[in-house]
């Protein structure tokens, strides 16, 4: 178990454990972990594979964004490891890997020669000869898709209930934006209804060191009158009526105000290897450690574009993980630099990660100084770790106003 | 599309509670000829604006009740029974 110390704010409760099993073999979790984090504090390091060149996968994003930890969960295939509440008896199963994810026959097509299977093949190269086709199509039937479904359905035992809501507003994400945006109109007497996919209000407040104020903010937007929905994503806007998803409970929620805090979606970076189990976004980092209390690694590098990565040094550095240096896109000095230096950090200005090595997890990251820095071409730093951070820069979860006809704009 | 009705009775409901009627015409006077009935079955003015229709409150007080309801942006401006 690589559990830390409790840490302040997390989201288990360490003195309830849950039991549930992964292909077969026990996994002990707290109550509040997720299947995900249970399996990475166990020493999971592949949660599934590609779909395609069955390249293996590791957590990357614990927000739901990516589908790197789909499973299936008591037979239900399609469900986020790094979402999914861990609970008591769940049966959760890996999909897309035969005969197991740590063995994966399909794997071949990953390490074969590239002249047989180049970068974006198609099965449709296996079409000739015609009459071998039935044969052909038997396999990759069978090769294709993710998850198989039970051969039998049980008794439908869930049944959907649909509650309609009319209020005056309806705020989409509980970050810190939109309990804000719910207070005030609250405050001001408004009917408001606040919704938040995530299992607790407070976005991103919650495991970047905030959480206090996250629950203070949450008591009074309840105190105010506000109705608090969690586990609970908006699924679209049709014509003023937004369904929101909640267990087995559709609300249809009409408001005569929206206020849309959907927040961002934290991006990737690119380079050789950063699919490799051990490359994580800073965000995942962060939320492993402060809400589940999970060490995500022993030696970190952390490649970044901005201050989210140099937080997320110091954070990891807070928590004793080595920290072997900051691979820093951006040219000149920044904010945060003497602090880093303070925790013995090393931070490099215009370098970055080029290359990720490992197989089944990171082993090493290749690190170099960008065209037009010093040492461009002459410098390279290979360091040994076993976690690769990444933090590309935030794009906006604007899904839900585009499929409301909005636009957005900078101001 | 979605959108709220007020029931001169129940108040405001989704539009799903209710059935619709049809645009309201005329009813024929007393022994009308067989081309007034083809006209009062199948005519439809089809209006693309405003226009007064039946609607009927199928989940709720079941009232069968006259709206004035624009049919391009489906604001309805005035419910009332009959």
């Amino acid at each position: 178990m690589s559990r830390l110390a409790p840490q302040p704010g997390e989201r288990i409760d360490r003195s309830k454990t849950i039991r549930f099993t992964f292909d077969g073999k026990p996994v002990t979790a707290f109550e509040g972990d997720t299947i995900g984090s249970a399996l990475y504090a166990a020493g999971q390091r592949t949660f599934s594979r590609s779909f395609k060149y069955h390249r293996r996968r590791g957590l990357m994003c614990v927000a739901g964004q990516c589908p790197n930890c789909i499973c299936s969960v008591d037979g239900a295939p399609g469900a986020r490891m790094c979402t999914e509440p861990a609970r008591e008896g769940l049966v959760v199963e890996h999909v897309n890997a035969t005969p197991s994810l740590e063995h994966d026959v399909m794997e071949i097509t990953d390490r074969a020669g590239t002249k047989f299977t180049p970068p974006g093949f198609y099965y449709k190269t296996f079409i000739r000869p015609r009459k071998f086709w039935p044969l052909y199509e038997k396999i990759l039937r069978n090769a294709a898709g993710l998850g198989k479904l039970r051969e039998e359905q049980p008794e439908r035992e869930w049944r959907t209930e649909y509650r309609r809501r009319h209020a005056d507003v309806l705020v989409v994400g509980a970050g810190l934006a939109g309990l804000s945006a719910a207070i005030a109109a609250a405050e001001l007497g408004a009917d408001v209804v606040l919704t938040d996919e995530g299992p607790e209000p407070g976005g991103r407040l919650l495991y970047e060191g905030g959480h206090e104020q996250a629950r203070s903010l949450t008591a009074r937007a309840r105190e105010a009158g506000v109705e608090v929905l969690c586990s609970a994503p908006a699924l679209g806007y049709f014509d003023g009526l937004v369904p929101i998803w909640q267990g087995d409970t559709l609300h249809q929620v009409r408001a005569r105000r929206h206020v849309l805090a959907t927040g961002a979606i934290e991006q990737p970076l690119v380079f050789a290897g950063n699919d490799i189990p051990g490359v994580m976004l800073s965000g995942a980092v962060l939320r492993l450690a402060s809400l589940y209390g999970v060490r995500p690694g022993d030696r970190a590098v952390i490649a970044t574009t901005g201050e989210r990565g140099v937080e997320a040094a110091l954070a990891l550095g807070a928590i004793g993980v080595e920290v072997l240096a900051v691979a820093d896109l951006r040219r000149g000095p920044a904010g945060n630099d003497d602090r880093l230096r303070e925790h013995g950090i090393e931070i490099l200005h215009g370098w970055t990660v080029v290359q990720a090595r490992g197989r089944a997890a990171v082993t090493g990251a290749v690190l170099e100084p960008l065209p037009g820095c010093p040492g461009h071409g002459s410098m390279r730093l290979e360091l040994d770790c076993d976690l690769v951070v990444m933090s590309g820069g935030q794009a906006p979860a604007t899904a839900l106003v585009s499929q409301a006809g909005g636009s957005t704009g900078y101001d | 599309m979605s959108f709220l009705l007020t029931c001169p009775n129940c108040g405001a409901r989704e539009v799903t509670d209710f059935g619709y009627g049809g645009e309201i015409n005329p009813r024929p006077k007393r022994d009308p000829s067989f081309r007034e009935l083809n006209a009062y079955n199948y005519f439809r003015t089809n209006t693309a604006g405003v226009q007064r229709e039946w609607w009927f409150h199928r989940s709720g007080c079941r009232a069968w009740f006259y709206a004035e309801r624009d049919t391009t942006t489906n604001e309805v401006l005035k419910t009332e029974l009959p």
